[in-house]
C-alpha cells in the first residue's frame, strides 16, 4: 500500500539520485568543457607557431621581392657596372638580414646577331674587372633573344659561376621571365635544379623574375607597347633550403618538436619532419601566384602553464570532493531528517500516551480558558458529573458546582487568578441526575513565559465513596472494639463478683486461680484499648485537643495512678520539676499516655529495689522529660527495635507475662505527632533513661474523630 | 423501692446486673432501644442504666436525646454503661449524668456510681 510517509520517501530518494545525476552531469560538462578549451588553447598556441612560421617565409620572400624592385628602380635609371652593382648591394644591408639567403642577377636582352657586338661592350665596360675579361655567353642555343646576366650579387660559389649564364636556356627560369613579361611584376619560376646548368651542383631553388622597362610609364602602357620598352631583367636566386629554413621562432610551445615539410607540388622542398606524429596540420600558402603545401607535424609536447595544463585533472579532482561532499550534506541530511522524525515519532507517541493517560485516569481532569470556559474534558469528567462532553465543553464549572457558599468560590477565584498560585479544597457539587457528591480539587493556573494567564487545569476527584469508606473503617474501629470488649467486661464482672464472695466464699486456691482469670482478662482488656488506640493513630483519626497544662499536676496524678494501680508492692516514685516552666499547650491524655506508659514499664522492670525518677526540664525551645529507672534495661542487642510494635525484649518477657508490646511503640507514635522526639540510654542490669522532648509552642490543634482509650 | 431500667442488649451482663441489684432495686431490662425508651416513657424509673450499642431503629445515644426531650424525664439520671470507644464526650453533650466503659469497671463500681447518682437526685 502507498502511505504518504511512502511516498514522501520515494520523492526524497528520485529527488537525491536525480540531483546527483545532475551533478555527475555538470562535473563531467565542466571537465570536458575544460579539456576543450585547452585543447583549442594548444591548437591555438599551435596555429600561432604556424602562423609565425609562415609570416617567415612571407617577410623573407617580400624581402627579396622588395630588394628587386628597389634594384630595378635603380636600373630604371641608368645602367650601371659591376663596381656600382657592388656598391648597391654592400650598402643594402642584405647580408646582414639573410645571409647567404639569396643571389641577384641582372640579365640583359641580347639579340643573338648582337651577341658579339654585347661581350666586346661588356669586356670594354668592365675593362678594369679582371673576371669580365673572359666574359661569354653559354650554352648555345638557336634562341633568336639570348639572356645572359651581366651582373651578380651572391655568396654562393655555385652561383658564382653564371656569369653570361643564358637564362632563356632554362626552361623553368625562362617560363618565369615570360610570365614577368606578361604581368610586368616578379614572377617565380618552378622549382630549378642548378644540377641542368651547373652538374657539380645539386642545388635546387626558385628564381625570381622581375622585368626593368626604360621608362616608369611602361606600366600604363597596354602589354605590346610595354614590352617594347623592356630593357632588361633583374633575377634573383633562392635555395629551396634556405628560404624555408630557420622559420620556427621560440614561442609558447616546444618548438623543438615542431617539423614541417614544404612541398612544391609533389616535390619535396624542404624535408623537416623525421616522423609523422598525431599531431598534423596542414597550410596551403602562396609566394608569387605559386602554391607551396606545407605540412606542419609536432608532438603534444606543447607547454602551457601549470594550472593551465592540469586544469582538466584540478576539474576532476573538485568534481570528486564537490559530489563527497554532497554526499556527505546528503547523508547527514537524511541521518538527522530520520533522527527528526524518530524524535517527532516518539514525542507523537508520547503526545499520544499522554493523552490517552489523561483520558484514561479516574479523575475528572477539565481544562479551561482563563474565564474559566471549560475546552478540555476527559472521560471521567463526563462520568462522574454526568453531563457529556459536548454539554461540558464551552460551559463554565458551575454547570456542575455551585453549592459551596459565595465567599468560598471568591476565595478559589482570587487564589487562581490573582495569587496565581494553585487551589486545594474540598467541596460539594451536584451531578446532572442532582445527586450531590463530595470532590477533592487541584486547580493550577497554568502561565506562560510572561507570566500570563493561559489555562486552568483542573483536577477534580469524587471521594464521596473515599469518605464513606472512612466513615465505615472509623465505625468499624468502634465496633470492634466494642464487640471485643463486651464478653471481656462479662468476665470481669463475673469474675469481681466471685472474688468479692458474691457468690458463696473461695478457698484460697480457688481465689487464687480466680485472680489469675481477672489478671489475664485485664491484659485482654489493655491489648484491645492498645490496638484501638493504634489502628486509631495510625489511621489518623485521633483528635489532639491541646489545652494550657500543668506539666508537673499532669506527672504528679500519672504517678499517684500508677502507684496505685501497679501497686502490688508501693513504689516510691521520684519527681523534680524544674521550677518556673509554664503552662503548656498540649493535648493533657495523650502525654498522660506517654508518662503513664514509661512510669509503668519503669515499676514492671525494676527489682523491689532503685530508683524510678522522673525529671523535667526546659532545654532551648523543648520541654524535655526524662524517666530513669535503675530496672533491668535493654540487652544492647535488642536495643534497635524497641520501639518496634509487639516488640518485646527477652528479659522483658521472661520477667513479666505481661505487656503487649504496643506501649512504646504508641508513645513514640504520640511524642512524634506532637512535633517531639523520643530516645532512651540503658544498660542491661543497670537500668534504663527515657527522654522524650515536646516543643515549648505546644500541640497544634487537630480534628479528628476519636480520642484515646 | 427504686426502679432501675437497664437498656442493654447482652445477656450475660443482663444477668450479672440482675445479680448485683435484683434485691437492691426494682429491676426492668429492655434489650433495645426502642423498647427501652417505651419503658423509660411509661414506667417512668428512678434511673437509667443505658448501654449505646443496640439492637433496633434507635441505639442508645437516640434513646438518651429522646429521654432528655421527655419532660418527666428531665431530672432522671441516665448513667450510660457502654463498650463503645468515643462514646463519653458525646453522652455527656446529650445529656447523661454519667459515663462509664464496662472493661474499666466492675459492678462494685457501678453500684457505688449508681447510689451516689440517686443520693444526689433526692
Amino acid at each position: 500500500m502507498i502511505t504518504e510517509d511512502n511516498r514522501n520517501k520515494f520523492r526524497r530518494a528520485f529527488l537525491g539520485v536525480v540531483t546527483s545525476v545532475l551533478i555527475v552531469l555538470v562535473i563531467f560538462l565542466a571537465w570536458r568543457y575544460v579539456s576543450i578549451t585547452e585543447e583549442e588553447q594548444r591548437n591555438k598556441a599551435y596555429e600561432k607557431e604556424v602562423s609565425g612560421v609562415i609570416d617567415n617565409i612571407e617577410t623573407r620572400l617580400a624581402f627579396m621581392v622588395e630588394t628587386l624592385y628597389h634594384v630595378r628602380g635603380l636600373l630604371s635609371l641608368e645602367e650601371i657596372d659591376s663596381q656600382r652593382w657592388r656598391e648597391y648591394f654592400l650598402s643594402a644591408g642584405i647580408e646582414d638580414r639573410y645571409p647567404d639567403y639569396f643571389s641577384f642577377a641582372q640579365v640583359d636582352i641580347v639579340e643573338r646577331s648582337d651577341l658579339d657586338k654585347y661581350i666586346e661592350a661588356v669586356k670594354i665596360e668592365e675593362k678594369g674587372n679582371q673576371e669580365y675579361q673572359s666574359f661569354f655567353v653559354f650554352p648555345k642555343t638557336d634562341n633568336e633573344q639570348l639572356y645572359p646576366i651581366r651582373l651578380l650579387h651572391t655568396f654562393d660559389s655555385d652561383i658564382g659561376l653564371l656569369y653570361g649564364y643564358d637564362v632563356g636556356s632554362s626552361a623553368s627560369v625562362s617560363d618565369a621571365v615570360a610570365e614577368s613579361m606578361r604581368t610586368g611584376g616578379p614572377s617565380i619560376s618552378s622549382l630549378t635544379n642548378l644540377k641542368l646548368i651547373i652538374p657539380s651542383s645539386d642545388k635546387t631553388g626558385y628564381v625570381i623574375a622581375l622585368p626593368v622597362y626604360s621608362s616608369s610609364s611602361a606600366f600604363e602602357l597596354p602589354l605590346e607597347q610595354r614590352n617594347r620598352l623592356l630593357t632588361k631583367f633583374i633575377g634573383a636566386w633562392v635555395d629551396g633550403d634556405k628560404l624555408f629554413s630557420d622559420m620556427v621562432i621560440a614561442g609558447d610551445i616546444d618548438n623543438t618538436s615542431l617539423d614541417f615539410d614544404v612541398l612544391d607540388g609533389e616535390v619535396v622542398v624542404k624535408k623537416g619532419i623525421d616522423e609523422v606524429t598525431e599531431r598534423n596540420y596542414e597550410k596551403e600558402i602562396r609566394l608569387l601566384n605559386r602554391k607551396f603545401r606545407i605540412l606542419f607535424s609536432g608532438s603534444e609536447k606543447m607547454k602551457l602553464p601549470f594550472l593551465q595544463e592540469n586544469l582538466p585533472l584540478f576539474t576532476i579532482i573538485i568534481g570528486v570532493i564537490v559530489m563527497a561532499m554532497w554526499y556527505w550534506t546528503l547523508i547527514s541530511i537524511l541521518t538527522s531528517r530520520k533522527r527528526a522524525e524518530e524524535l517527532a515519532n516518539i514525542a507523537t507517541k508520547d503526545l499520544k500516551k499522554f493523552k490517552m493517560a489523561v483520558e484514561g485516569v479516574s479523575d475528572h481532569v477539565i481544562i479551561t480558558d482563563p474565564e474559566g470556559v471549560v475546552i478540555f474534558a476527559n472521560k471521567a469528567a463526563s462520568r462522574i458529573t454526568g453531563y457529556s462532553d459536548k454539554e461540558i465543553l464551552g460551559q463554565k464549572p458551575s454547570l456542575w458546582g455551585g453549592q459551596m457558599p459565595v465567599s468560598f468560590y471568591k476565595k478559589m477565584w482570587k487564589v487562581i487568578k490573582v495569587d496565581k498560585k494553585p487551589f486545594y479544597g474540598q467541596l460539594t457539587n451536584r451531578r446532572k441526575s442532582g445527586d450531590l457528591y463530595e470532590a477533592e480539587v487541584n486547580l493550577s493556573p497554568i502561565l506562560n513565559d510572561k507570566g500570563d494567564l493561559i489555562y486552568f487545569v483542573g483536577i477534580e476527584r469524587d471521594i464521596t465513596r473515599a469518605k464513606s469508606l472512612d466513615r465505615m473503617k472509623t465505625e468499624f474501629i468502634s465496633l470492634a472494639s466494642h464487640q471485643l470488649r463486651t464478653p471481656l467486661s462479662a468476665v470481669k464482672w463475673f469474675g469481681r463478683m466471685l472474688l468479692a464472695g458474691d457468690a458463696g466464699k473461695l478457698t484460697t486456691l480457688q481465689k487464687e486461680y480466680l485472680r489469675k482469670i481477672i489478671t489475664s482478662n485485664e491484659r485482654e482488656i489493655q491489648l484491645v484499648n492498645s490496638l484501638l488506640n493504634i489502628s486509631r493513630i495510625e489511621s489518623g483519626k485521633i483528635a489532639i485537643v491541646p489545652k494550657q497544662t500543668n506539666i508537673e499536676d499532669l506527672i504528679k496524678s500519672v504517678v499517684s495512678d500508677v502507684e496505685i494501680s501497679e501497686g502490688k508492692k508501693i513504689r516510691k516514685i521520684e519527681v523534680s520539676v524544674e521550677e518556673g516552666i509554664p503552662l503548656l499547650n498540649v493535648d493533657p491524655d495523650l502525654i498522660r499516655h506517654v508518662y503513664m506508659n514509661l512510669l509503668t514499664n519503669s515499676i514492671r522492670y525494676s527489682g523491689d529495689g532503685g530508683l524510678i525518677k522522673v525529671t523535667v526540664g526546659i532545654k532551648g525551645s523543648k520541654l524535655i522529660s526524662e524517666v530513669k529507672d535503675e530496672g533491668i534495661g535493654i540487652p544492647a542487642g535488642e536495643q534497635g527495635r524497641i520501639f518496634e510494635r509487639f516488640f518485646r525484649a527477652a528479659n522483658a518477657m521472661k520477667r513479666e507475662t505481661e505487656g503487649t508490646g504496643l506501649g512504646l511503640y504508641l508513645v513514640k507514635t504520640i511524642v512524634e505527632s506532637s512535633g517531639g522526639r523520643i530516645w532512651f540510654k540503658s544498660k542491661e542490669g543497670k537500668g534504663t533513661t527515657f527522654y522524650f522532648t515536646l516543643p515549648l509552642t505546644g500541640m497544634k490543634e487537630k480534628k479528628g474523630e476519636v480520642t484515646l482509650t | 423501692m427504686t426502679k432501675l431500667l437497664i437498656i442493654e442488649d447482652d445477656a450475660l451482663l443482663n444477668e450479672a446486673y440482675k445479680k448485683k441489684f435484683e434485691e437492691i432495686y426494682e429491676l426492668r431490662f429492655e434489650t433495645d432501644g426502642e423498647k427501652g425508651l417505651k419503658a423509660a416513657t411509661t414506667w417512668e424509673p428512678d434511673l437509667v442504666l443505658l448501654d449505646i450499642f443496640l439492637p433496633g431503629r434507635l441505639n442508645g445515644l437516640d434513646v438518651l436525646q429522646q429521654i432528655r426531650k421527655e419532660v418527666k424525664l428531665a431530672k432522671t439520671p441516665v448513667f450510660v454503661v457502654t463498650n463503645l470507644p468515643d462514646a463519653e464526650d458525646r453522652v455527656m453533650q446529650l445529656g447523661a449524668t454519667k459515663c462509664c466503659m464496662k472493661t474499666d469497671v466492675d459492678l462494685n463500681k457501678v453500684a457505688e456510681d449508681i447510689e451516689h447518682l440517686l443520693a444526689n437526685v433526692s
